[in-house]
């Protein structure tokens, strides 16, 4: 077995840091001009070809076979394929860095609203203490991850817009209002229910 | 306008400098990049992470408060985009890749071969590890950063972090025990 200094050697070679590709600035700045993105955007000149009749059969037949797919996904509940409540777990397990360190409902409210665009609500006399907020990009969707302590218990908040069916579970829970999909997790399944004290006064 | 520190720089796109991003992006485009390289093992796949890293980087620094240091707050970014970042494909047969590559170059010694088939075996070995463990590897020797300073970017404590290199340098040494029993062959 190599020992531990041949090892820590070996990767820092083989880890050691690279050059950025001089493209990336390019990229950079060409998708931001799909976003909210501040860099000075190049106008992208977009040709769009003349319309030929012969295509369009095959261009209504393609939209039609899309929008009965899309319908029947949304009919099954899933339409962004993402299980909002594993997610949550995850999150809950294995914690990314926070984007926002804020113990401030206020301020997690706006950032979250300013960030994803989803509107979190979170009253301003919480009894948790929120310790960070971030958002996850999932599957072309932006969910909305907040941290926080009730007691010594840690939870974990995600809010998605639109999405499933509403669902309970024991531990965990999940479930749909005023357009959004919640989805909560705590540390301790025994009481599972302390996590909605982010939000309520009371159990 | 010379901009002397990262607050300046902050601080000027904050106001909407339009300079002042492209500063900011030369200022860490190498190490976002290399640290999005090592995470995904894979040139497009890091590009699309390092330019996940930026949009965002640049639609939320009106959000930085500086409650912890820039260069925290943009390893948090990059770290989040790697975990977030779902696999498109995984690579088929990425060792028989980089062998056959360093093959194919002619007038290439023994000695230059097996080290081709040594570097690929490592970073094979990285990209399996757990993504908590492998990042926390990336932070260290690609970054070089204190324990401190991941146990910062990450959210946890040095215990922690220190508990996951363990792991990832006993799971590493377990993968690749049997490279050093032939390299011991060779010197001997």
């Amino acid at each position: 077995m190599p020992d531990r200094l041949d090892l820590e050697l070996e990767l820092a070679e083989e880890l050691c840091p690279v050059a950025a590709p001089h493209e990336l600035w390019e990229r950079i700045r060409n998708a931001a001009g799909d976003s909210d993105c501040p860099v000075p955007v190049r106008p992208i000149a977009i040709r769009r070809p003349e319309p030929s009749w012969s295509v369009l059969p095959i261009a209504a037949i393609v939209t039609i076979m899309v929008a009965a797919a899309s319908l029947w996904m949304v009919t099954r509940g899933q339409g962004r394929g993402i299980d909002l409540q594993q997610l949550a777990m995850q999150e809950l397990r294995t914690p990314a860095p926070s984007e926002f360190d804020s113990n401030d409902p206020a301020q997690v409210n706006d950032w979250m609203r300013r960030q994803a665009g989803i509107e979190l609500n979170i009253p301003e006399h919480t009894s948790a203490c929120i310790t960070g907020a971030r958002v996850i990009r999932r599957a072309g969707e932006r969910i909305a991850a907040v941290t926080y302590r009730v007691g010594e218990q840690n939870a974990t908040l995600l809010v998605a817009r639109g999405g499933q069916s509403a669902h309970t579970g024991h531990g965990r829970a999940q479930w749909q209002a005023h357009g959004q999909s919640y989805a909560v997790a705590t540390s301790n399944l025994e009481r599972s229910d302390a996590a909605c004290l982010l939000c309520h006064t009371a159990l | 306008m010379v901009i002397e520190s990262d607050r300046e720089l902050v601080a000027a796109c904050q106001r909407g400098e339009t300079e002042a991003f492209r500063e900011l992006f030369e200022s860490y485009k190498d190490k976002v990049y290399s640290i999005a390289l090592r995470y995904s093992g894979d040139r497009a796949v890091a590009m699309d992470i390092a330019q996940d890293t930026f949009l965002k980087l640049f639609s939320s620094i009106r959000d930085f408060r500086g409650d912890s240091s820039f260069e925290t707050w943009i390893y948090r970014l990059v770290v989040n985009s790697c975990l977030d970042h779902k696999r498109k494909y995984w690579r088929l047969m990425p060792l028989a890749d980089e062998i056959l590559a360093s093959l194919r170059s002619s007038g290439d010694s023994l000695a230059e071969v097996l080290r081709a088939e040594l570097s690929a075996r490592i970073r094979s070995a990285v990209d399996r590890l757990a993504p908590d463990l492998r990042i926390a590897i990336i932070l260290r020797y690609t970054e070089g950063l204190s324990y401190a300073e991941i146990a910062e970017v990450l959210g946890c404590s040095a215990g922690t972090v220190a508990s996951r290199l363990n792991r990832a340098h006993k799971a590493l040494e377990r993968r690749l025990a049997h490279l050093a029993g032939r390299n011991g062959g060779e010197n001997a």
